[in-house]
């Protein structure tokens, strides 16, 4: 039978003997039954040992993109789950080439986890998690799977060993303390951690393999070490760089699904990393060299729109040490060039200069990244949004959509996603949708709201009837993962789970909170500034003919349209369009957090996201801010495109004032190379002066030349890029055909 | 010669026509500014890039590209300049056209513009205020251009006025032929000028640019006279002022004002005006590929050799 499909099998027989047991010593048994199983033998090509087969069909972990049949009505899109997953969608594919054996087999697997898998178990008819998401309105998710940013200085300092010395422990405290369900918890974690130990075992010894038998001398030198460093793991704490590169990266491929998230990787290997390279141990190309190998092993296992891993920041315990690893980080981010890691530079007043400007630099070459994240904003912001003490707020870990989440401490809970201007959608149609759904409270037919505050307050009533809905499900959410399984490896490293001896939803997890992840924020506030302007202000449009054009995607309505469109906008500096952003903005995260503390969340947040305003857009009709049905939201923290009309130092102005207090953004920004030649380039300069006005983070990326290729193929997108002409400036967008070919061939003269 | 008095609020109250405000730019003067634009040029160069910014009243650009023909335009035109016979056949009749701008906002397609809008200097430094902050890290400010800004000198000198309290340095891009009057009352409100320099040949001058060089070459003298700082910005024409002649005499030129003047620059010919010109309804009067890399490596070289070693490419 094929491998894979007998593993399942087994896994399932696994799940099914401990039916009976508590779900703390289920999933142990579950991972032990899983573990080397669903990792993929050690390759020559490897530098860390661990990589992950991609075809698991039963599995237990914390997130796991696979299909679920009659997942949504519209998208052929594949589901998170966590907890036991089961890869639905895989099966028909499988079928193919199985055999009479397999196909009955499969059948079987199918039809069990279909009721038994978390997902199945989220579903349920008559289940009220499968009541509450089943409401419509604009707070909607359907899906389970949730990711952590574990601690890994921890995992450092104790190591495998003193990992398994801390759970005993807590099992002798329980057991002296009559608890329990803690000592169970303790028992299982044990297991778990010996099933982690068997799979560094079973790398090392194909490590020994490869050092006798590997073609090249390199190879078996490199394949030597490993297996030396693996072999120490076993018995020890790691002590050398590459011990703890070991360490952290098979432990959290095992802890983690396809979002493998590394916060303050720096503080955890930043000692190590100057040991090594202080000893002579390693040098720093050899350092930098092996650390390329571990990113593309990243790469390769994770999924491209998340594993996240920042360096840099407020309230490491070894600024100098950290800071050596994190530029040998930025470097390895620089020559492997590839969509993930996606790399983060956290910065503050006080940190050495040198890694922001490296980082400019390597952005400057056209380098993916790191993203810049300014402490001095964000850390009192997120004591507000997340309700957290200063020493507590250093651990923001930013998953780069938007979201912030506390590292070590709560999840991300990934669920649900918030169309904003779907909440203006149900004010215009007095609750419903402009398909006579309903989607949220009846606030009245558009001819009540005779002036313009009336209208903002009923959005306002939407977003908090929402954000009620989504916390509900939240909740739901948590508690079916509460009597799924503790998360064992998971719960290992975050606080305050061993202390507690609990699992992480049930009662381990230090902070509760969670984030709604909101999309199309500019589109609802462009949507009332155009809607103010047209309506209230010139009063050349009836609310109910702006409904009624929107709803017929302006058919026979476009000087109305224009009209729409000409009104103020994000993104310009505008202080008309600029302040109703930002109390929309104020309004909807409040809506959230009152929402969260009615649900007992420790907090609960709305963020910015992007990139989702794509798809979101996609299935959305046209909106009042002039933009048509099925076009893209505004991307994050952004001016709708082709908005901002008033180049760069507008649109950071615009940015820069969003108050970090109320949730988390990000902004991308697409910049010439001739913004960054010079030492200090303009780019540099102007996004000093950004973040010390309040910018919170930038994503820059400098612009390509096929990048001013698109830009005649959808020059929505790209009205900010203004390029040199002759002897003057002017934007590209604006540009005849002919001219912009001639930019194009000339800006970028030699590549 | 400082220029002592403080802005009022009359600086604040003043219009003029301006055609564009330009944040970000790294072009226009050192570090990031904000140009102004303004309208109106007493000069009719031949080559001219901004076209529609020539007349000092305001016009209407028309894209035909983005015509569907409505007859929206010609519908509420209070003068009888549009005219749509069918549709793809609209024609403007532009001896009619007051610039009213009525038709722009009747457009459902965005096909009609108007070029040069009535704007008060405050609210216009009120704009360039707003990067202060970025000018400041950058070493930039605000300035003016066109056109020729000096065209409207009491407008422009209220906005100098506005950006010197303010503390915003000033740079003016001018073609100097306006009077020296003129000139000197911008002299204790400018940091820099970007001085134009079309070409040492006076006939040929006139040929170009509809005037002899007299004018603009006497104020440049002037202006360095009084210790402004100049920066001379020289277009590039091929066949038109790039001859070996005209090259040498530029180089010349420059290295007789020694370090009273901090560079030359060079624009080289670009034609994307002439697609204005046919939106703006003004006659194309010159039609050159853009200067090649070859070419310009040739004018650089000979200006080098001929006593500008420190010309350079805009």
């Amino acid at each position: 039978m094929q491998r894979e499909i007998e593993r399942s099998v087994e896994f399932t027989r696994i799940y099914r003997e401990n039916a009976g047991a508590s779900a703390a010593l289920r999933e142990a048994r579950c991972l032990a039954a899983q573990f080397p199983g669903v990792l993929a033998p050690l390759a020559l090509s490897d530098t860390v040992a661990g990589n992950r087969r991609s075809d698991e069909i039963a599995y237990i972990g914390s997130i796991r993109w696979m299909g679920f049949p009659g997942w949504t009505p519209e998208r052929r899109v594949e589901g998170k789950q966590g907890g036991y997953c089961f890869d639905f969608a895989a099966l028909p594919k499988l079928a193919e080439t199985a055999t009479p054996e397999e196909l009955a087999a499969l059948s079987e697997l199918s039809a069990f986890w279909q009721k038994e898998s978390t997902i199945g178990r989220y579903q349920a008819e008559g289940s009220e998690t499968d009541r509450v998401r089943r409401i419509r309105c604009a707070a909607e998710g359907n899906a389970i799977g949730f990711c952590m940013a574990h601690d890994f200085d921890k995992l450092v300092r104790l190591g495998l060993p003193g990992l398994a010395r801390a759970l005993t422990d807590r099992l002798a405290r329980a057991a002296r303390e009559s608890d329990a369900e803690g000592a169970d918890f303790c028992r299982a974690g044990l297991l778990a951690l010996d099933a982690v130990r068997a799979s560094f075992r079973w790398y090392r010894e194909q490590a020994e393999t490869f050092a006798r038998e590997a073609p090249e001398a390199e190879q078996r030198r490199h394949f030597a070490r490993m297996a030396a460093d693996l072999a120490h793991l076993d018995r020890a704490a790691p002590e050398t760089f590459t011990q703890g590169v070991h360490l952290v990266w098979l432990y959290n491929l095992m802890a983690s699904g396809r979002h493998i998230e590394w916060d303050a990787l720096d503080v955890a290997l930043g000692d190590m990393y100057a040991r090594s390279l202080d000893s002579g141990d390693l040098t720093e190309e050899e350092a930098i060299a092996f650390l390329c190998g571990f990113f593309r092993q990243i790469h390769f296992n994770g999924d491209d729109a998340v594993c996240r891993m920042t360096v840099g920041g407020a309230g490491r315990r070894n600024p100098e040490q950290a800071d050596r690893f994190a530029l040998s980080a930025m470097e390895a981010s620089r020559r492997v060039h590839l969509v993930t890691p996606q790399l983060t530079l956290r910065f503050h007043a006080g940190q050495n200069p040198e890694l922001l400007r490296r980082a400019y630099a390597i952005i400057g070459q056209g380098g993916v990244y790191p993203m810049l994240y300014n402490d001095d904003v964000i850390l009192p912001g997120v004591q507000k949004s997340l309700r957290l003490t200063p020493e507590e707020s250093v651990n923001y870990f930013p998953l780069g959509c938007g979201e912030y989440m506390l590292a070590h401490s709560s999840p991300s809970m990934l669920n649900l996603n918030w169309n904003i201007p779907r909440l203006l959608d149900a004010v215009l149609h007095n609750g419903r949708s402009p398909d006579g759904e309903r989607i949220g409270e009846e606030t009245g037919p558009v001819e009540s709201f005779t002036d313009f505050e009336t209208l903002v307050a009923a959005v306002i009533v939407q977003a908090r009837a929402s954000a009620r809905i989504g916390a509900r499900h939240y909740r739901l959410i948590r508690e079916l993962l509460a009597q799924t399984a503790p998360f064992l490896l998971s719960s290992l490293l975050t606080e305050d789970c061993i202390g507690r001896a609990r699992g992480l939803f049930n009662g381990g997890l230090r902070k509760v909170g969670a984030c709604l992840m909101g999309h199309g924020y500019t589109n609802l506030a462009d949507s009332l500034a155009a809607i103010r302007t047209v309506v209230y202000e010139q009063g050349v449009a009836t609310l109910a003919e702006v409904r009624d054009a929107c709803d017929r995607n302006f058919e026979g309505a476009e000087t109305l349209r224009r009209r729409l469109l000409a009104a103020p906008k994000f993104g310009n500096d505008d202080a008309a369009a600029d302040r109703l952003f930002h109390r929309l903005w104020e309004e909807l995260n409040r809506a959230a957090a009152d929402a969260g503390a009615a649900e007992g969340f420790d907090f609960f947040t709305a963020s910015c996201v992007n990139p989702g305003g794509y798809w979101m857009g996609e299935t959305s009709g046209a909106t009042p801010d002039g933009r048509r049905a099925h076009e893209p939201f505004a991307i994050g923290n952004a001016p709708s495109s082709g908005q901002d009309r008033r180049g760069l130092t507008a649109l950071c102005n615009t940015i820069a004032g969003v108050d970090a207090a109320c949730g988390g953004a990000t902004t991308n920004f697409k910049l010439s190379h001739e913004l960054f030649s010079g030492d200090p380039s303009p780019a540099e300069m102007i996004f000093t002066v950004f973040f010390r006005k309040g910018g919170q983070q930038a994503t820059i990326s400098t612009v390509r030349q096929t990048d001013l290729l698109e830009a005649r193929q959808h020059p929505e997108a790209y009205s900010h890029i203004i390029v040199r002409v002759g002897g003057w400036c002017a934007r590209f967008i604006d540009l005849e055909p002919t001219v912009q070919d001639d930019v194009i061939r000339r800006t970028f003269y030699g590549g | 010669m400082l220029s002592a008095e403080p802005s009022t609020a009359d600086d604040r109250a003043r219009t003029g026509l301006v055609l564009d405000v330009l944040r970000g730019s790294l072009h226009d003067g050192p570090g990031i500014r904000t140009t102004v634009f303004l309208k109106g040029c007493p000069l009719r160069c031949v080559w001219c890039h901004n076209p529609e910014s020539q007349a000092a009243a305001p016009v209407v650009s028309y894209r035909a590209e983005a015509c569907t023909g409505c007859g929206a335009c010609a519908a509420v035109c209070p003068h009888g300049v549009h005219r749509v016979a069918a549709p793809l056949e609209h024609t403007l009749d532009r001896t009619r056209c007051t610039g009213c701008g009525v038709c722009v906002a009747a457009c459902p397609a965005g096909a009609l513009e108007r070029k040069g809008e009535r704007r008060s200097a405050g609210a216009v430094f009120d704009e360039v205020a707003a990067d202060r902050a970025y000018c400041e890290a950058t070493g930039g400010g605000m300035t003016l251009s066109g056109g020729e800004p000096l065209a409207q000198p009491d407008f422009a000198c209220a906005l100098l006025r506005l950006a010197r309290d303010a503390g915003i340095s000033t740079a003016v891009e001018t073609c100097g032929h306006v009077s020296w009057r003129t000139l000197e009352a911008t002299l204790g409100l400018t940091d820099l000028y970007l001085y134009d320099c079309k070409g040492i040949d006076a006939a040929r001058h006139r040929e170009n640019t509809g005037a002899d060089n007299a004018l603009i070459l006497e104020n440049l003298e002037q202006l360095i006279a009084a210790g402004a700082r100049v920066v001379l910005r020289c277009p590039l024409v091929p066949g038109r002022n790039d001859a070996e002649a005209d090259l040498r005499a530029l180089a010349a030129f420059r290295a007789a004002l020694g370090s009273r003047v901090e560079g030359l620059e060079i624009m080289p010919y670009h034609r994307s005006g002439n697609a204005k010109a046919v939106r703006t309804g003004i006659p194309v009067r010159f039609e050159h590929a853009d200067a090649t890399d070859a070419e310009k490596a040739r004018w650089l070289a000979c200006l080098h050799a001929s006593g500008a070693p420190d010309a350079r490419l805009s």
